[in-house]
C-alpha cells in the first residue's frame, strides 16, 4: 500500500530518473556500437600493417607512338611481364596493382551510379548502342591482383573471394566481385557480359563486397568500392596467345602501374636496389619510381580523424554520465524530502532501518524496472545490433542501480542518524 | 470596521455532496471591538470564515464590507486588501522554516517602512528580542506562534486573524499566548480569533458561535 | 530564495548548462572533424557537372545558406567559397576566425600553403590577386587540409574548372527537384563513411538534448516546489501572486546567469576559433529558458485549488 502512496505523490521525479536513466543506456549503447564501429573501420584499412611507406611504380612510355610501338615487340611485354612477376613475388614489400578503367557492360541493370562518368569531371554516359548493335553502358570498374585486395583487406559480405590463382582471361571468363551497392542488382552466381578492354568477357559474379570496402588510389585514401566492378589480375603476367596481344599489351601496363607498399624499415635505396634487379632479371627499363609521403599522411591524418571522432563521442558519453548521475543525487534528496516526514513517522513507531530502507527501494525497483523497460523500447527502435553496445547498456543500468540504491540509502541513514542525534539531547 | 452581509457559501464534500456552509450569514466587528471569538464544532466553517475574512476565499455569495468599502472577491484585488488590512495566523504558522526569525518577521513587513527595524519592533512586541538570528526550526511551539504573530502585526493590519493560535500549545504556553493578545489589545490591535477553545473565547471581548452556517452571538 | 534553494537551482542549472555547452561544442567538432574529412564537404553534399555559370545561379537560389565551392584553375587546390549566410558552417580551423556574411578577398588556408606578410597581416596570392588570410584550416597545422585554400571572392564565382559542389542540407533532393539530375550526382569520398558516427552523431545529440531539456525542466519544477512555501507564505500576507512569480523567475534568471558564467568563461578562455562565447550563451540562454518555463508552469500547476476558480 505504501508503494502505491509513493508513486502517486512522487511519480514525476520517479518518471524523470527513470526517463533519464533510460537515455543514458541507450546513448551508451550508441557509443559502444560506435566505438566497435570504429575498431572495425580501424582494422580493417589501418591496422599497423598498412601503416607502410608507399612508392608508385609508373612506365617512362608516357609518348603514345613510343607506347605504340614498344606493345608491337611480344619480347618487350614478355620482359615487361616478368618484371611485374618479380615484383609481384617480392617479399621485401607489397606490389598494390590496382588501376581504374570503366567496362562497358551489356544490358545492365543498374541505375546511373554506376555509371562510369557518375560524380566524376565527366558526364553520365547512361546506356548506348555499341558498334554491333548490342545495348551497352560504360559502368565504374576497379582491376587489382591479390597484393592489392589483402593489403587493403578487402573482404565478401557474400559469396567467397575469387580464386586468385585459377584467375586466366583466355577462356573469355573471368570471376569478378561487386560493390556493395550492387546488392539487389546483381546476385552471386550472376554473369555479366562485357568488355575487358579489347576481349568480351563473361564475368561470373563470385562475392559482394562488405559495404565501405575502400583503398588507396591516386592518393585519395578514401577511394570506396561500392559502386564498383572488381576484376581481378591473373596471378601472373607470363603468357598469353599471341592474337591477344593488343589486349595484354594494354594489359600488363595497366599492371605494372603500381603503388608499393614498403615496410618502414626498408630505405628508399633498398626498394630501388630491388626494382633495378627485377628490371636487370627481366630486361624491363622503361620505368620509374617516385615517392608518395602522401600516404602515410592521410592514413594517419585519416585513422585520426576517426579516433578523435571516437574520443569526442566517449567524452560526450561520460559527461552524460556523470550528469545523470548527479542529477540522479539531487532527485534522491528531493525524494527524502518528500518522504522524509513519512520514514520519520516510521522509525519513531518502531521500524528498523532496514524495513524504512526495503519500504522505499520498493518503490526504487519500481523505477529501476520503468528504467530498464525504457532502456529496451529505446533499443529495439535502433537498427543497428551491436552485443558490446548491449553490455554497455547493461553495465550503466547497473551502476545506476548500485550508486543510486546505496546514495539513497545513505540519505536516509543520515537522515535517520540525526533525528536520532536531536532526539537524543 | 469589518461587516459580513447575508454570506452564504456551498462547498464540496470529499463524497462529492454540496454542503451550505454558510447560510445569508451576519457579522460586524464594530469599531471599538477589540476581539472576537469564533467558536464552532470541527467543520463548521470557523477556518473558512477566517479565508474569507482575510480575502483568501472569494467564491462566496452575500457582501463583505470593510470601513463601508466591499472587499473585492477578485484573486489580485483581494491580495492588496489583505496586504493593507489584514493580518494572519494560520494554525500551522506557515514560516519559512529554512530561514531565521528576522527573515519571516521581515516578510510581513508592509511597503515604506524599514524592513529590520519593523521586524525588530514586532519581535519586541511579542516578547521574541534577540531571536532574531534563530532558525525557525529551532523554535518551540510557543515561540513559533509568536513569530507568526509578530509576523502579522508587521504590517500594522487593521484586524489580526488567528486561527486555533493555541491549539497546539500547552496551558502554559497557551496562557502566555493570551496574555500577549490581552497586551496587543491595550496597544490597540484587533483579533478575530477562530477558537474550539473555552479559555481562549473568555479571553476575548466578544464571542460568536458558528452552527448551521450562521453566527450567533453568546454572551 | 535562500541559500539551499540557490545551491539546488544552481548547482542543477549549472550542471545542465556546461552538459548543454558540451553538446554544442561536441556538434561543432564533429561537423568539423567531418568537414575535415570530406574535404571541407557536408555528407550531403552533391556535385555538379555543366556550365559554371548556371550552375551556381541555379545553387544560389536554393537559400542564402547554401554553400557552392568553385574549383579554381591551377595546381593548388583553391576553392572560391560562395555563400551568403555563412553562420551555419563550422569549418575546422586551428586559428582565425571563418567568413563573415558579405565579406570579399579573404582567404582560409592550410597550415602548408605560403602567405605574403605585409604590415603584420598576411595575404594569399592567387591569379594576381591579393587575399587577406583571416584564418587557418584544419584541426591542427598537421591536417588534411594543409595543402588547401578556400576563397571568398564572389568575384570569381563563375571562373570555375571541374564540376561545383553544392552543399546544403537536403542538398541533392532540393537541386533535382527544382532543376533536374543532369550532372548532379552524390559525393562519395567521406572519411565518415568508414564507420557509423553519421548515424551515431545525431542519435547521441538527440538523446543528450532530451536528457538536458528533462533536467533543465526538472530543475525548473524543483524551484518551482522549493519555493511553492514562500508563494504560499506570501500570498497569505496579501502579496499578488504575479508580482512574487516575477520576482522569483528574476532570482531564477540571476542563478541561471552565474551557473552560466563557469562555461561561458571556458569558452571565451579556451580562444579555440571553433567555439564562440556567443554560441555557448545562446544554448544556455535555451537552458534557462527550459528551467523559467517549466518552473512557471510548475508553480501555476502547483497552486491550491482556488476557490475563485
Amino acid at each position: 500500500m505504501e508503494l502505491v502512496f509513493d508513486l502517486r505523490r512522487n511519480w514525476l521525479i520517479l518518471t524523470c530518473k527513470a526517463l533519464a536513466w533510460a537515455l543514458l543506456a541507450v546513448t551508451v549503447f550508441n557509443i559502444a556500437s560506435f566505438a566497435q564501429s570504429t575498431d572495425t573501420a580501424i582494422n580493417r584499412s589501418f591496422s599497423a600493417e598498412a601503416e607502410t611507406n608507399m612508392y608508385q611504380l609508373v612506365d617512362r612510355l608516357a609518348d603514345p607512338e613510343d607506347f605504340y610501338e614498344f606493345r608491337q615487340s611480344r619480347t618487350n611485354l614478355e620482359q615487361l611481364g616478368a618484371f611485374y612477376d618479380e615484383l609481384n613475388e617480392a617479399d621485401e614489400f607489397d606490389l598494390l596493382s590496382v588501376f581504374d578503367q570503366p567496362v562497358p557492360v551489356r544490358d545492365f541493370r543498374g541505375n546511373e551510379t554506376f555509371d562510369a562518368g557518375y560524380g566524376t569531371e565527366g558526364s553520365v554516359g547512361g546506356p548506348y548502342t555499341d558498334e554491333v548493335g548490342r545495348r551497352v553502358q560504360d559502368v565504374k570498374a576497379v582491376q587489382l591482383n591479390q597484393k592489392a585486395f589483402d593489403f587493403y583487406r578487402l573482404a565478401v559480405s557474400e559469396g567467397t573471394p575469387p580464386d586468385w590463382g585459377d584467375v586466366d582471361y583466355s577462356d573469355g571468363a573471368v570471376p569478378v566481385l561487386l560493390g556493395s551497392s550492387y546488392a539487389g542488382v546483381y546476385e552471386v552466381g550472376d554473369v555479366i557480359d562485357g568488355n575487358f578492354y579489347t576481349l568480351p568477357m563473361r564475368m561470373q559474379v563470385t562475392g559482394i563486397l562488405e559495404e565501405e570496402a575502400s583503398l588507396y588510389y591516386q592518393g585519395e585514401m578514401n577511394f570506396y568500392l561500392d559502386h564498383h566492378l572488381l576484376i581481378p589480375y591473373p596471378p601472373s603476367a607470363e603468357q598469353f596467345a599471341a592474337q591477344d596481344q593488343v589486349f595484354y599489351g594494354i594489359l600488363y601496363f595497366a599492371m605494372v602501374n603500381a603503388d608499393i607498399a614498403v615496410p618502414r624499415g626498408l630505405s628508399t635505396d633498398q626498394v630501388l636496389g630491388e626494382l633495378a634487379e627485377a628490371s636487370d632479371h627481366s630486361g624491363f627499363e622503361h620505368y620509374a619510381v617516385a615517392n608518395l609521403p602522401d600516404y602515410l599522411l592521410q592514413f594517419s591524418l585519416v585513422k585520426s580523424i576517426i579516433q578523435d571522432n571516437l574520443a569526442l563521442v566517449q567524452g560526450i558519453g561520460v559527461l552524460l554520465c556523470l550528469g545523470v548521475l548527479v542529477a540522479s543525487g539531487f532527485a534522491n534528496a528531493q525524494l527524502l524530502r518528500r518522504r522524509q516526514a513519512k520514514a520519520l513517522a516510521f522509525w519513531r513507531l518502531g521500524y528498523s532501518r532496514g524495513a524504512i530502507r526495503r519500504m522505499l527501494l520498493l518503490t526504487a525497483l519500481v523505477q529501476y524496472a520503468a528504467a530498464a523497460a525504457g532502456t529496451a523500447v529505446g533499443l529495439s527502435l535502433l537498427p543497428q545490433a551491436s552485443p558490446a553496445g548491449l553490455w554497455s547498456a547493461a553495465g550503466v543500468l547497473v551502476l545506476l542501480v548500485s550508486v543510486d540504491a546505496a546514495h539513497e540509502s545513505h540519505l536516509l541513514r543520515r537522515l535517520i542518524d540525526h533525528t536520532s542525534g536531536r532526539m537524543g539531547t | 470596521m469589518l461587516q459580513l452581509d447575508s454570506l452564504s457559501k456551498t462547498v464540496r464534500e470529499p463524497n462529492g455532496q454540496q454542503r451550505r456552509l454558510f447560510d445569508a450569514l451576519h457579522m460586524t466587528m464594530a469599531d471599538d471591538d477589540r476581539s472576537i471569538a469564533i467558536l464552532g464544532r470541527s467543520g463548521s466553517g470557523k477556518s473558512t470564515l477566517l479565508r474569507i475574512l482575510a480575502g483568501l476565499d472569494g467564491a462566496y455569495t452575500g457582501s463583505y464590507f470593510h470601513a463601508g468599502e466591499l472587499v473585492p472577491q477578485r484573486e489580485q484585488a483581494s491580495a492588496d486588501f489583505r496586504m493593507r488590512h489584514i493580518g494572519y495566523v494560520t494554525q500551522s504558522y506557515d514560516l519559512l522554516e529554512d530561514r531565521n526569525v528576522l527573515h519571516n518577521v521581515r516578510l510581513g513587513v508592509g511597503p515604506g517602512e524599514d524592513a529590520e527595524e519593523r521586524a525588530s519592533e514586532c519581535l519586541a512586541a511579542v516578547q521574541l528580542e534577540g531571536f532574531e538570528r534563530k532558525p525557525v526550526r529551532h523554535l518551540s511551539g510557543g515561540e513559533a506562534q509568536r513569530v507568526a504573530i509578530a509576523r502579522a502585526l508587521a504590517k500594522r493590519p487593521d484586524v489580526v486573524l488567528a486561527d486555533e493560535p493555541t491549539g497546539a500549545l500547552d496551558e502554559r504556553t497557551e496562557r502566555s499566548i493570551l496574555d500577549l493578545f490581552a497586551e496587543l489589545q491595550r496597544q490597540g490591535r484587533r483579533f478575530i480569533i477562530a477558537t474550539h477553545s473555552e479559555t481562549v473565547a473568555r479571553a476575548c471581548d466578544r464571542r460568536l458561535v458558528l452552527a448551521d452556517g450562521r453566527l450567533v452571538e453568546r454572551g | 530564495m535562500s541559500g539551499r534553494t540557490v545551491a539546488i537551482v544552481g548547482g542543477l542549472t549549472l550542471l545542465f548548462m556546461l552538459l548543454a555547452s558540451a553538446l554544442s561544442v561536441y556538434n561543432t567538432q564533429q561537423e568539423a572533424i567531418t568537414l575535415e574529412g570530406n574535404k571541407l564537404y557536408s555528407t550531403a553534399s552533391i556535385r555538379v557537372t555543366g556550365d559554371p555559370r548556371e550552375i551556381v545561379r541555379k545553387a544560389r537560389t536554393l537559400g542564402p545558406e547554401t554553400r557552392i565551392y568553385v574549383q579554381l584553375p591551377g595546381e593548388a587546390r583553391v576553392r572560391n567559397l560562395l555563400v551568403d549566410d555563412p553562420t551555419g558552417l563550422n569549418l575546422p580551423l586551428h586559428e582565425g576566425r571563418p567568413f563573415r556574411a558579405g565579406e570579399e578577398k579573404a582567404a582560409i588556408v592550410g597550415a602548408a600553403i605560403p602567405v605574403v606578410d605585409r604590415d603584420g597581416r598576411e595575404y594569399f596570392e592567387y591569379d594576381g590577386e591579393i587575399y587577406e588570410v583571416i584564418g587557418r584550416l584544419g584541426a591542427g597545422p598537421d591536417s588534411l587540409l594543409a595543402a588547401d585554400v578556400l576563397l571568398s571572392d564572389p568575384a570569381r564565382a563563375f571562373d570555375g574548372s571541374g564540376p561545383i559542389v553544392v552543399d546544403r542540407v537536403d542538398a541533392y533532393a532540393r537541386y533535382v527537384e527544382n532543376f533536374g539530375s543532369q550532372g548532379v550526382a552524390r559525393m562519395n569520398e567521406d572519411t565518415n563513411r568508414r564507420t557509423n558516427i553519421d548515424f551515431v552523431s545525431p542519435l547521441l545529440l538527440g538523446l543528450g538534448t532530451a536528457i538536458v531539456t528533462a533536467g533543465a525542466v526538472f530543475t525548473g519544477m524543483l524551484a518551482a516546489s522549493l519555493l511553492q512555501r514562500r508563494h504560499h507564505v506570501l500570498h497569505l500576507l496579501g502579496h499578488r501572486r504575479l508580482p512574487v512569480q516575477a520576482r522569483s523567475v528574476g532570482q531564477l534568471g540571476l542563478v541561471a546567469v552565474m551557473a552560466g558564467l563557469p562555461a561561458f568563461a571556458a569558452a571565451v578562455l579556451a580562444g579555440d576559433p571553433m567555439v564562440s562565447g556567443a554560441s555557448v550563451l545562446g544554448v544556455e540562454a535555451l537552458v534557462a529558458s527550459a528551467v523559467v518555463v517549466s518552473f512557471l508552469t510548475a508553480a501555476h500547476l502547483r497552486r491550491p485549488v482556488a476557490p475563485w476558480s
